[in-house]
């Protein structure tokens, strides 16, 4: 028997974005509050489930039929891991989403309530038909949320998304439909097990298929095109929940699909090609951005790189050092986007060469600085081990050019958010308004999650010590 | 150039999966072969998954109709987040198209006379065939999808013949929201009566009677009240009339 079901995961924001448009009848005061309230609620959810997925793996059957049959949710350590993460950056991301003046605020709440559901179904599901379902429920929040500021710039970037998001999830559909039409299933690991019976040349096309769909969301070149202009156009704190939570939920089921369901287990020059390309090109093109919420984009597509190579070079450190890079990364750019959201809101502005001295503000300066540390990798921040173990796994296996661009790309990466650094805290700035509670308390708590396990990270260690059976095909 | 480029990166990928829909056979093949893996209980089995629908579906769901045994109860999860889907698109049209103020009235040409009793007449009709299709979406082709579809294009046809009709927004969310909490709510009530989410709590019946299958009408009437709200509500909200 299962103690806590994670379905509640699922159903607890589903059946409180339904109830949100009637609570919205009454007041629209308490909505806020409802929906920090129910993420909170999630969150506590998501730690027990974590606790329970790390003594073994948890099977939550749906509807009472068997996994071939019915549907089942398979929750490993590495997913309740991922779970916790993405409830938690949720958590602290309404904080700040309290700060939304514009109507319509029902709207609002109940499609981030959902992109959460979707992203935690799309993290918890053992189906592969379910996976597909829950890309579509995050994938549709976010383009009603890309475009919720109702400019040209939101609309542009939705736009984009829409055309580039349902063409993925074609793919994905395309490629689940290949795996079914041979092997008439569609639980993962019933699929893992018997996927010597397809036929090879279907068993690459399906692989390509999926790789590609899900590749859209989790940002890899060349299929990232969406990301700038939505991540820019996109309210604030909608542009921190895609940095830590749908884009996460993506690339967690790219590596179930390399992993679990095509249960690759040697170095995949494929995937660390398109990393290392993702990596480049984002880095690079980012160095060029005067806008600080398309630099931070295109950082995070650089970010996103890494973590796929980590995930092709796949050896146990270089995975170990993707799914650190996942946490680390979730956790410091929400920080820089709301931070950001602040900033624009301070100078009215997004070129970041008027934001003269506006990090002078401890409130805003200190969490702004450790993010950023922390994304390039300095030692004491989680970014660090993220970055040091997928190079340490790239070493380990002599790929040294792959090393070298990384490297290179690193560089850059630094030079450009040095120079940011170099504006924020110049003196003689203006005088800038001091940020809300809103504001700093989610800064401020990021922070303290980034130091904390930047200082002591062995936890997270332990965590990641389940790499090694979730690579050889295991929950 | 570009379009050159397009075109034969078109051709190319339809080759590509062409090719690998050769292979595919439709409709059931050879079960010889096939064994099952239940990785919950770690187990192989000889069953096929389709057969094993067709064969056991009436007797484990006691819906009539395969494919809602299949739709509503074996696969359920997948349709409360396709119900979840087409909620978010209402939702987000909702959001995109919200107005602030309200729009100075078009002005509109009345249709003719008989496109507006006609409807007026129909509109009746139309609902209680949707109604119908939903009800008996566990024994009938159709269900509630289908249903929702039927009579949200009722509305639509309100909408064609009264270019001033619109419908209340408030009313839509509440229906929508509530068939939503019963779906939601039946899942959740499984789950606690038998420790499975979306479990089939309710007793079968028998089959091809309109009061059978268990659970399976109760979300099939709450999901064609939603998707009929839904889409009116997304027709509504493309009329560009305030909420």
């Amino acid at each position: 028997m299962i103690a806590v079901h994670p379905v509640l995961l699922i159903a607890i924001p589903l059946f409180f974005a339904f109830l949100l448009p009637l609570i919205g009848l009454f007041s629209k005061k308490v909505l806020k509050y409802v929906v920090t309230g129910t993420i909170a609620l999630n969150t506590i959810i998501a730690l027990l489930v974590f606790r329970e997925a790390l003594n073994s793996p948890i099977f939550d059957i749906l509807g009472g039929f068997k996994p071939p049959l019915g549907i089942v949710l398979m929750v490993g350590p590495l997913g309740g891991f991922i779970a916790l993460i993405i409830n938690m950056a949720g958590l602290i991301i309404s904080i700040y989403g309290m700060e939304m003046k514009k109507e319509p605020l029902v709207k609002y709440y109940m499609l981030s309530l959902l992109l959460l559901m979707g992203a935690n179904g799309m993290v918890l599901t053992g189906d592969l038909f379910n996976l597909f379902v829950f890309l579509e429920v995050t994938s549709i929040a976010s383009y009603g949320l890309a475009a919720y500021n109702k400019d040209l710039k939101g609309f542009e970037g939705a736009l984009k998304y829409v055309i580039l998001g349902s063409i993925g999830s074609t793919f994905v559909l395309i490629g689940i439909a290949l795996i079914y039409s041979q092997l008439r299933t569609l639980n993962m690991l019933d699929i893992a097990t018997r996927l010597n019976e397809m036929d090879p040349y279907v068993k690459i096309v399906a692989f390509t298929s999926l790789f590609l769909g899900f590749g859209v969301e989790a940002e890899m070149f060349p299929l990232n095109t969406w990301v700038p202009e939505t991540y820019d156009g996109a309210p604030h704190s909608v542009s921190a929940m895609f940095a830590s939570m749908s884009a996460k939920a993506g690339i967690f089921a790219l590596a179930r699909v390399i992993f679990t369901i095509f249960a690759f287990t040697n170095y995949l020059w494929f995937v660390v090609i398109m990393g290392v390309l993702t990596v480049f090109f984002g880095e690079i093109i980012a160095y060029a951005q005067r806008d600080i919420k398309r630099m931070l984009a295109y950082s995070s597509i650089g970010q996103m790189g890494m973590i796929l190579m980590g995930l092709g070079i796949g050896t146990t450190m270089a995975v170990e050092g993707a799914f650190f890079q996942m946490f680390s990364h979730a956790m410091a750019k929400a920080l820089l986007f709301i931070a950001a959201g602040y900033m624009i809101y301070a100078t009215q502005t997004e070129k970041m060469s008027e934001m003269k001295g506006i990090g002078r503000n401890p409130l805003i300066g200190i969490p702004l600085l450790i993010g950023i540390l922390s994304i390039l990798g300095m030692p004491p921040f989680i970014g660090f081990y993220g970055k040091f173990y997928i190079l340490m796994g790239g070493f380990s296996e002599g790929y040294y050019a792959i090393i070298a661009l990384f490297l290179a790309a690193s560089l850059v990466e630094v030079a450009y958010y040095a120079r940011f650094i170099k504006i924020a805290f110049e003196g003689g700035g203006k005088r800038y308004p001091s940020p809300k509670a809103t504001v700093y308390i989610p800064l401020l708590l990021f922070a303290v999650i980034i130091v904390i396990f930047g200082v002591y990270p062995k936890p997270i260690f332990e965590i990641l010590s389940h790499v090694t059976t979730f690579l050889t095909g295991g929950v | 150039m570009k379009r050159i480029l397009g075109g034969v990166i078109a051709v190319l990928i339809f080759i590509v999966l062409a090719l690998a829909f050769v292979h595919i056979p439709f409709g059931n093949i050879d079960l010889a072969e096939y064994h099952y893996y239940n990785p919950v209980d770690n187990e192989h089995t000889q069953d096929s998954v389709p057969q094993h629908y067709l064969d056991e579906g009436k007797k484990e769901t006691g819906s009539t109709n395969i494919v809602t045994a299949v739709v509503v109860d074996y696969r359920g999860f997948d349709t409360l987040g396709e119900v979840t889907v087409l909620f978010l698109a209402s939702t987000g049209v909702g959001s995109i198209m919200y107005i602030f103020e309200k729009e100075k009235r078009r002005k509109v040409r009345r249709a003719n006379a008989v496109v507006e009793t006609a409807s007026k007449l129909l509109f009746g009709f139309i609902i209680l065939f949707g109604a119908y299709i939903f009800v008996h979406g566990h024994l009938t082709p159709g269900g509630g999808f289908p249903g929702g579809a039927v009579i949200a294009s009722s509305f639509l046809l309100l909408y064609l013949a009264y270019p001033r009709f619109h419908a209340e927004h408030k009313n839509l969310n509440i229906a929508e929201s509530l068939a939503g909490l019963t779906f939601v709510g039946v899942g959740i009530l499984g789950l606690f009566l038998a420790g499975y989410f979306l479990y089939n709590f309710l007793p079968f019946g028998l089959p091809t009677y309109l009061f059978s299958a268990g659970v399976i009408p109760v979300i099939y009437v709450a999901v064609g009240v939603k998707v009929g709200s839904e889409l009116t509500g997304i027709v509504d909200a493309m009329m560009g009339v305030r909420e």
